[in-house]
């Protein structure tokens, strides 16, 4: 599986791992891996560090999430995105946007 | 479609075989029609354009090339093809499949077998039938689109001999958009934008961007203020996942400096083309528009002080993401090698694209590609700036202030933080055009109030040396300076009163600047005969000789914090 989304003990944690290529074919895996976290203060972590490939669709997805997250007053953390994915972050300028922890 | 109306053609040359499979086609309802050898099977096909094709697989060879002939008959269309066939080994199987045949059924079967066969059959043909209809319907479309953003988008750029555009869709219609525009005061507004994505879903927000960017140049908005407004307007418009990652570059021909912008875009390269250095790149500075309701930050242009040899260099992600055969992306280097190589041949877009092409040979191309090349010479846009001013040189005729039923009279004053935020003048254009009627006749008023105005802002309430503008270096320090000083201006105002008299040809306005400041040292710019001294070359100065240019006469008082000119225009 391209994502895979563990929740934590308290539901308030969900890691979401993307492997491979994040790009707009994943669209439904990923939405599906948070939509029904709606607990108040979830923290997403999206663990980038088995990607290799990120398209600006899949920049629309961060926004998506980050729409999500914001709705329930969450916050989003994405977490080691490899070189060529921490280019195109930077290019998007995604840090004013969100955490990005390399 | 329902069983009835579904046409099965059965060729077998045993007839006891297509006797009995025409059976068990009938039972389900379908019409069938039957033929026991090749070519009067592809006369009936041709007669009655079946849905399905059950074949014997018979000698192989020449029921193969039926196989071949029907699919080539289909052409666009899918019609199934099913070989009914003794046990065939792995090579025969491959070479059914070659010939177009879409499955193979092996004697002897049970009947519930080949019912099913059928039935999936038929059910894969909806499929492919309505994938034709939908790509046809989106093909034409995208034509329409197409069609649509050559002639309103496009149309209308400006200087295309010296800003050179190049443009590949990945599919017909393309998320990246390229714009020009010249400003009031013959500035040149570039524009280069990607929406997310490609297709018609990427081009929803290409109209209103290219409306809003020609409607603000046009009434001589600043690059941050059209910047400001495209991502409002983009905000409100795109959905959440969609945004616009875009460039801008403001070519300032009366100052020979560029503003340039990148929200969310590769590398802007800005070379020396004489030499071929690279001498600055300007990165992403701010995440594409549309994503937040406001810019985010402290957004400022940089600034880039341009010689006539430069060049600068924009272009897309889909070039240096383009890959070749095993993968590689063509990347920033190529691109920079190309275009040295393109100025010293004169050529910089062919070349590139050259060299894009070598690069990926006939691999298909992902995404959309844009280049824009800029030849930073600025003398090459004066002619531009001037053609759409009107004469300049007009006797005096009225004098003002006859108040007569013809007279009007408007004023503004600015004063505190407004001054730091508040442009002014597209305000008083847009009144102008309001009361006058619009027309290119404003272009140099436009100029002549933007001029008075900062002079009034930066000289007279900032108090600013503008010697620090001597040199390029300089020129960013009193930008600098300049927005410190604007943090504390206190209670510091500027006044504007317009008034204006029609004369038979047009009218005649007397503008009025009155500033809080202590005054500046006006005189030596504009005594007679100094004015011609100033060089070119000199970065200040430049403004007063300019509007007085343009003017009829320009007198100071006070110092230099009360200014008025007198302004002719006709229609």
């Amino acid at each position: 599986m391209a994502i895979v989304s563990t929740v934590g003990d308290s539901n308030k944690d969900v890691l979401i791992k993307v492997s491979d290529r994040f790009d707009f074919s994943q669209y439904k895996v990923f939405r599906d891996s948070y939509c029904d976290s709606n607990v108040a203060g979830t923290a997403f972590r999206l663990d980038l560090s088995a990607a290799n490939y990120m398209d600006s669709s899949a920049l629309g997805m961060l926004l998506l999430l980050k729409e999500h997250a914001d709705k329930i007053n969450g916050k989003i953390v994405i977490e080691r995105p490899n070189d060529s994915i921490n280019k195109i972050l930077e290019i998007a300028q995604f840090h004013h946007l969100m955490e990005i922890v390399r | 479609m329902s069983s009835n109306d579904r046409h099965v053609l059965i060729i077998d040359a045993d007839n006891e075989h297509l006797e009995r499979l025409a059976a068990i086609i009938g039972d389900e309802g379908f019409k069938v029609t039957k033929s026991n050898n090749g070519m009067e099977g592809m006369v009936k096909f041709y007669q009655n354009r079946p849905d399905l094709v059950v074949i014997d697989y018979g000698d192989g060879t020449s029921r193969l090339e039926t196989c071949r002939q029907i699919k080539a008959l289909a052409s666009e269309t899918f019609v199934p093809i099913i070989i009914v066939a003794p046990y065939l080994n792995d090579e025969q199987i491959s070479r059914c499949i070659e010939a177009g045949s879409d499955d193979i059924i092996f004697r002897p079967f049970s009947m519930a077998i080949f019912r099913s066969k059928i039935h999936s059959m038929f059910r894969i043909g909806e499929i492919y039938s309505k994938l034709y209809t939908l790509t046809a319907a989106r093909q034409n479309d995208e034509e329409l689109a197409e069609a649509l953003f050559s002639q309103v988008v496009e149309k209308g750029n400006v200087a295309e001999d010296n800003i050179k555009i190049f443009k590949r869709s990945a599919e017909t219609f393309s998320g990246d958009v390229q714009l020009t525009a010249l400003c009031p005061n013959g500035d040149i507004n570039v524009l280069l934008g990607d929406f997310t994505g490609h297709g018609l879903s990427s081009a929803i927000g290409a109209i209103p961007l290219s409306d809003t960017f020609r409607a603000m140049t046009d009434k001589g908005y600043s690059s941050l203020e059209i910047i400001k407004q495209i991502n409002r307007k983009m905000h409100q418009l795109l959905p959440t996942h969609m945004f616009l990652a875009m460039q801008m570059v403001t070519l300032s021909v009366t100052e020979g400096i560029a503003y340039v912008w990148n929200a969310g875009m590769e590398d802007i390269f800005h070379f020396d083309a004489s030499t071929g250095a690279l001498k600055e790149r300007i990165c992403s500075f701010h995440p594409p528009l549309g994503i937040t309701a406001n810019l985010i930050g402290d957004m400022k242009p940089k600034l880039v002080t341009l010689s006539p040899n430069d060049r600068i260099i924009m272009y897309s992600d889909g070039i240096v993401e383009a890959r070749n055969s095993v993968g590689e992306f063509f990347g920033e280097e190529r691109l920079i090698s190309a275009s040295q190589l393109g100025f010293a041949h004169g050529d910089v877009q062919r070349h590139i694209i050259a060299a894009l092409e070598v690069f990926c040979e006939d691999l298909q191309q992902d995404d959309d590609i844009s280049l824009v090349d800029i030849n930073c010479d600025i003398s090459l846009y004066h002619d531009l700036g001037l053609a759409k001013g009107s004469e300049r040189d007009l006797p005096i005729e009225d004098t003002l202030i006859t108040q007569s039923s013809d007279f009007w009279t408007w004023q503004m004053a600015i004063s505190g933080e407004k001054l730091a935020s508040l442009n002014p003048i597209p305000l008083i254009i847009n009144q102008l055009q309001e009361i006058e009627g619009p027309g290119e006749h404003w272009y140099n008023l436009f100029t002549v109030l933007t001029e008075l105005y900062v002079n009034a802002l930066d000289h007279g309430v900032l108090n600013l040396n503008s010697e620090l503008k001597n040199s390029p270096e300089g020129f960013a320090s009193y930008f600098d300076e300049k927005e410190v000083r604007l943090a504390q201006v206190g209670d510091g105002y500027i006044k504007i009163q317009l008034q204006h008299q029609s004369t038979p040809s047009g009218g005649l306005l007397s503008i009025t600047l009155i500033d809080s400041g202590s005054g500046f040292e006006f005189t030596p710019w504009i005594e007679p005969g100094q004015a011609d001294n100033l060089g070119d070359n000199e970065f200040s100065g430049r403004g007063i000789k300019l509007v007085s240019g343009l003017c009829q006469s320009l007198s100071y008082k006070g110092n230099g914090s009360v200014v008025n000119a007198m302004y002719r225009w006709d229609r």
